[in-house]
């Protein structure tokens, strides 16, 4: 097969963090990292808006920041994630958990 | 649940079990699923539904290698996958806790599928799932 690895691009920026690409169990561990420690010091926003594809490896890095994030009173706000994103968000039963904004 | 036997579909793809490979099981069942006149929807199904599954034959078995197939059912497209030895289906389907960090593979799965069951081929169990043309 010629079709390549899973890849994932992030970004540091002013309020968190920018994803593009895919995040899957090859990918998640840099998110993870990337995440841990929380960047910054106040609300921590994710851009998922350039995730082509995010299975619940992805799922896992998300609520565990989440929930690192409420421990600090703050918040992971998870900002126009994809559709591919907000997909298996909603499958999870996690939409009315997570922080989403703007969703696509 | 008892695996049953089946009889397996085309397109046999095998590749080292490892998740760097995901990627690119990822990408053929999406062009499979197209060849065979699947919607975006379906294939967008069958692409997420191929990368949990696959995880989690890899994280929970000692395979070297791991096939995937995917074709035409009956009034849909199916995906049948090895070697899930270690794989257990569970019923009733529970929704995973909100703070639940992990486990929840089959359950977005089985949410997704019409149909997910554990079938020998081969004398070697896999995991097959099938979802039906709207």
């Amino acid at each position: 097969m010629s079709e390549s690895p899973s890849r994932l691009d992030i970004e540091i920026t002013d309020g968190g963090l920018s994803v593009a690409g895919e995040i899957d169990a090859h990918t998640c561990d840099d998110l993870a990292s990337a995440l841990e420690p929380l960047p910054g010091s106040g609300d921590v926003r994710i851009d998922m808006a350039s995730v082509q594809f995010m299975d619940s490896s992805g799922l896992r890095v998300l609520i565990g920041a989440h929930q690192r994030a409420d421990a600090a009173e703050r918040k992971l706000i998870i900002e126009r994630p994809s559709k591919s994103v907000f997909r298996i968000i909603e499958i999870s039963g996690l939409a009315d958990h997570l922080h989403i904004a703007n969703p696509a | 649940m008892t695996p049953s036997a089946a009889s397996p579909c085309d397109s046999p793809v095998t590749v080292a079990a490892d998740v760097s490979q995901l990627g690119r099981l990822r990408t053929a069942v999406v062009r499979l699923a197209r060849q065979s006149g699947a919607p975006d929807n379906v294939a967008e199904t069958f692409e997420l539904a191929v990368s949990e599954l696959v995880t989690n034959v890899i994280q929970h078995t000692t395979g070297e290698t791991v096939t995937i197939s995917f074709g035409r059912a009956d009034n849909g497209w199916q995906l049948l996958v090895s070697d899930a030895d270690e794989l257990e289906l569970s019923e009733p389907r529970v929704t995973p806790d909100p703070t639940q960090l992990a486990g929840r593979g089959l359950f977005i799965v089985e949410s997704m599928m019409d149909l997910v069951e554990l079938v020998v081929i081969d004398g070697r169990q896999h995991v097959r799932c099938i979802k039906h043309a709207d």
